[in-house]
This record gives structure tokens, sequence and C-alpha cells, in this order.
């Protein structure tokens, strides 16, 4: 009878209060600093969800809780995301351009820096891959590797892989200027060759095929990206490709974001090392971009036609803003250069490389 | 408390196991490209060579027409009536052809159409 008359007022602590100020932050930079608003709207409103008491939302029962469990804890959410990646991703620069699949390796160097920085600051082999992953720049990468490895870190990598993606037009430009030289960022590189139909619906299968047997524990992320990308390049599926594209992608991109922010709980979030979960993941983000561009310039010691270093940043998986901050920057010191779709391969490349580091630390850890 | 050093080792490991697999998905993703090319060209290559028969062909029978018509006919003589030209002129076409097939294959190559 009593609980009729129960409200949440008298249970709501000042921790929960931090965290609903949190997720209102998130939400204000989502509309109207317009950073990632697909994914943090939805993290930052499934944040106050979470630290409303007596809702219940997040128990196994409640509805957060269940979307999590089915979504996240079974690792249906992440992978399917891949799925309309895949089909909303076009590999001809990186067809055109097979070596820069080693710009996409380079930029992932910073996730291993990251990793030791992690252990030094004293987190488990576990929780440091969760957290070095941010570097990679993808966020059902991140998500699909801290659900396994740390779940209690999803909501603090999670947030902070989606936060860094969102603001790389701001971190990348600096970083890109202290690496590169005027006479560097202003090498034309030669036009792409074109790619055939067949050539681009081999490249999913072998690719697939290749990364699997290599990196088993990589297949649901890489064997997901690879059938959206057939759906795509088919031509066959043109349902299955638009529905992979559109519909799957917004009914899951909903779902991971309130499951995401559901874990932000008082308990979970509001620690000490949430604040150095960020500080590395940003150290993860800078150091990526950089050995991107570093291994760029250590490429052209051997190549005959150069290459624009400058597309070595564009090796982190934020697709396709690392490649507009790239066409920007080339443009400042060269505006006749236009580099977007040089800058796509390594691009793309980045989120094939964050993928197989992923199955590289789930072989390492499990 | 992880050992640093095993760390160490680990990332080691790990970096060399990524550029391993990306190295072999680019040399694996050439030879796929250079495949596809090639059998693109001996297509391309059969599909005009295919043409140049065709056309072969239809001059010869069109010379025998021509012939037969002449013998057969009771006028004036085709070769009167229809000047040696035509025919020497597809016959030139017929040789610019032939060897023009060849670049014209490897031009259509170069420029990707399939």
């Amino acid at each position: 009878m009593l609980g009729f008359f129960e409200t949440g007022f008298e249970f709501l602590t000042l921790k929960n209060i931090v965290m609903i100020g949190v997720g209102l932050l998130l939400v204000y930079l989502a509309i109207s600093r317009e950073m990632e608003p697909l994914l943090l709207l939805p993290i930052g409103f499934g944040a106050i969800l979470a630290n409303l008491p007596l809702t219940d939302l997040t128990e196994s029962s409640g509805l957060l809780g269940i979307i999590f469990h089915y979504g996240i804890e079974w690792e249906v959410i992440p992978p399917l995301i891949f799925l309309g990646l895949g089909a909303l991703t076009d590999f001809e620069p990186l067809l055109a351009d097979p070596k820069t699949f080693l710009l996409g390796f380079a930029a992932q160097i910073g996730i291993f820096a990251a990793l030791i920085l992690a252990i030094l600051a004293g987190f488990s082999l576990p929780e440091a891959c969760s957290i070095g992953i941010i570097g990679g720049a993808d966020g059902p990468t991140t998500i699909y590797l801290t659900q396994k490895l740390a779940p209690h870190l999803l909501g603090a990598t999670a947030v902070a892989a989606y936060s860094y993606m969102a603001m790389v037009p701001l971190i990348q430009p600096p970083i890109i200027r202290v690496l590169t030289t005027v006479e560097e960022r202003k090498i034309i590189m030669k036009p792409l060759r074109r790619i055939s139909r067949i050539q681009k619906i081999l490249f999913p299968i072998v690719v697939g095929i290749v990364a699997i047997l290599f990196v088993p524990k990589a297949a649901p992320l890489v064997g997901m990206f690879m059938l959206g990308n057939l759906f795509r390049e088919s031509g066959v599926v043109e349902r299955l490709s638009r529905a992979a594209q559109n519909e799957l992608m917004n009914i899951l991109t909903i779902f991971l974001g309130i499951a995401v922010g559901s874990t932000m709980s008082a308990e979970n979030f509001l620690k000490p090392t949430t604040l150095l979960i960020f500080l590395i993941g940003i150290i993860a983000f800078i150091t990526c971009t950089a050995t991107g561009i570093l291994f760029a310039k250590f490429m052209n010691l051997f190549l005959k036609e150069k290459i624009n270093p400058l597309i070595g940043a564009a090796g982190v998986s934020a697709v396709p803003m690392s490649a507009r901050v790239v066409q920007k920057e080339a443009q400042k010191v060269n505006p006749q250069n236009f580099l977007l779709m040089h800058a796509m391969g390594p691009n793309v490349a980045g989120v094939i490389g964050s993928a197989i580091v992923a199955g590289v630390f789930l072989g390492i850890t499990l | 408390m992880v050992n640093t050093v095993n760390v160490v080792e680990l990332c080691i490991i790990g970096i060399g196991a990524v550029f391993t697999v990306l190295l072999v998905l680019t040399v694996v993703i050439k030879v796929m490209i250079k495949l596809t090319d090639l059998v693109d060209k001996k297509r391309r290559e059969k599909k005009l060579f295919l043409k140049l028969k065709n056309e072969v062909f239809t001059a010869i029978v069109g010379a025998l027409i021509l012939h037969t018509e002449n013998v057969l006919s009771s006028q004036k003589p085709l070769i009167d009536r229809h000047p040696p030209q035509l025919l020497w002129k597809f016959a030139d076409r017929l040789k610019n052809t032939r060897i023009g097939w060849k670049e014209t294959a490897k031009v259509e190559a170069s420029l990707g159409e399939v």
C-alpha cells in the first residue's frame, strides 16, 4: 500500500543527480553542437533514465535491461550494425590503391600504445584492451570488445569513443600540421583507376574469408561487414541492401544508444577510472592519427609515386569525417588538390583494421 | 598485476599479427585485381576479334553476291555499275581494323570500361 505513495525523490542521491547532469550534457552536445547525435542523444537520455530511481528499467526484467541483455550481452547489435556499415561503405578507393590497407594498419598502432599506458595506469589486460580500442575510433567495435572483456567499462568507453569521433575535426588538424611539412601536404596523387563490378563483388568475399581464417575471433564483425558490402555490390538484393543501410541501421542505433546509456549508472560511471579512461582514450586517438601519418611518410621512402602523408591520418575509422578533414587540410595549402577519394581508402581500411585488432585482443585475452 | 614486459611482448606480437593480416590482404587484393583485369582484357579482345570475324565474313559474302550478280546479269557488268572503290575501301577498312583491334583493346582496358 505504501508503495503507491513512493516517489523517486527520496531515493535520489547526489550521484544520481550528477549522472543525470552528464546525460543532459550528452543530449546538449548531440542537439546543440550536433556531435554524433545519432548515438549521443539516445546514450544521453538512456543515462538519464538509468539514474532515475525506482524505475526498474535497468533490472533484468526492465525495458532497458532486456534491450541490453539481448542486444549487447548476446553480442547481436554491434555485428548487425557492421552489416549496415558494410552496406553503406564503398570500397572502390581502397580497391583502386590496395596499399592503403597498410595505412589502415598503421593507424591502429596507437591502440597498442594506449594499451601499454592503460596497463601502467593500473588497469588489467582486458580493461586495457577495451580502453586502447577507443583509439580506433570505431564505436561498434569498441562496444563489442568492451562488452566481452570489461563490461563494467562499457558506458565510459562508448561515450569516449563517440565523443572523440565527433571531435575529429578538432583533434586531427593540429597533429597533421605538426607532423607534416607544407611541401608534403601539397603532394598531388594521381587519379584513382576505375574498378569493375566483378572486382567489387569479389572483394568482400575474398577479404571475409582471408581475414577470418587469420583471425577467427574477428568473424562476427568482419563477417557481417563483408556481408553488408556484398549486399550492396551484388546489385541483385537491392531491397536487402536498402534495408540494411536504412531501417536496420536506424533501429539498431536506437537500441544501441539506449542500451549503452542504461549502463551509465552512478556506481559504474562516477569513478576516478572514468576520467583516466577518457584521458587514455584521447591519447590513443592522437597516437593513432600520428602513427598513420608517420607510416605514410615511411612508405614514401620506398615509393616512386609519393603518397600525400595526410591520407595516413584518415586511417582511423571515423568514416567519412577523417577523410574530409584530410581533404580540407590539403586544400588549405593547394586548392587544386582533391584528396577525398584517396583518403577514403585508408579510412575504410581502418574499419577492417580495427575489427582485426579487436579479434587479436580477443585471441590474446580469451 | 600484469607484468609490463609481457604486455610489451604481447603488443609487439599483436602489432605483428595485425600487420601480417593486412599485408596478406593487400597482396591478395592486388592479385585478385590483376587476375580480373587479365580476364577482362581477354574477354574484350575476344569480343573485338569476333566483331572482326563477322565483318570479314560479311565482306566475303558481299563480294560473292556482287560477283554472282555480275556473272548472271545481262546488263552492264556490275564492275562498271558499282565501281570497285567501295570494295577496296572496305578492304582497307578491314585491314586497318585488323591492325587496330589489339590497340583498341589495350586502350579500352586502360580506360577500365567493362
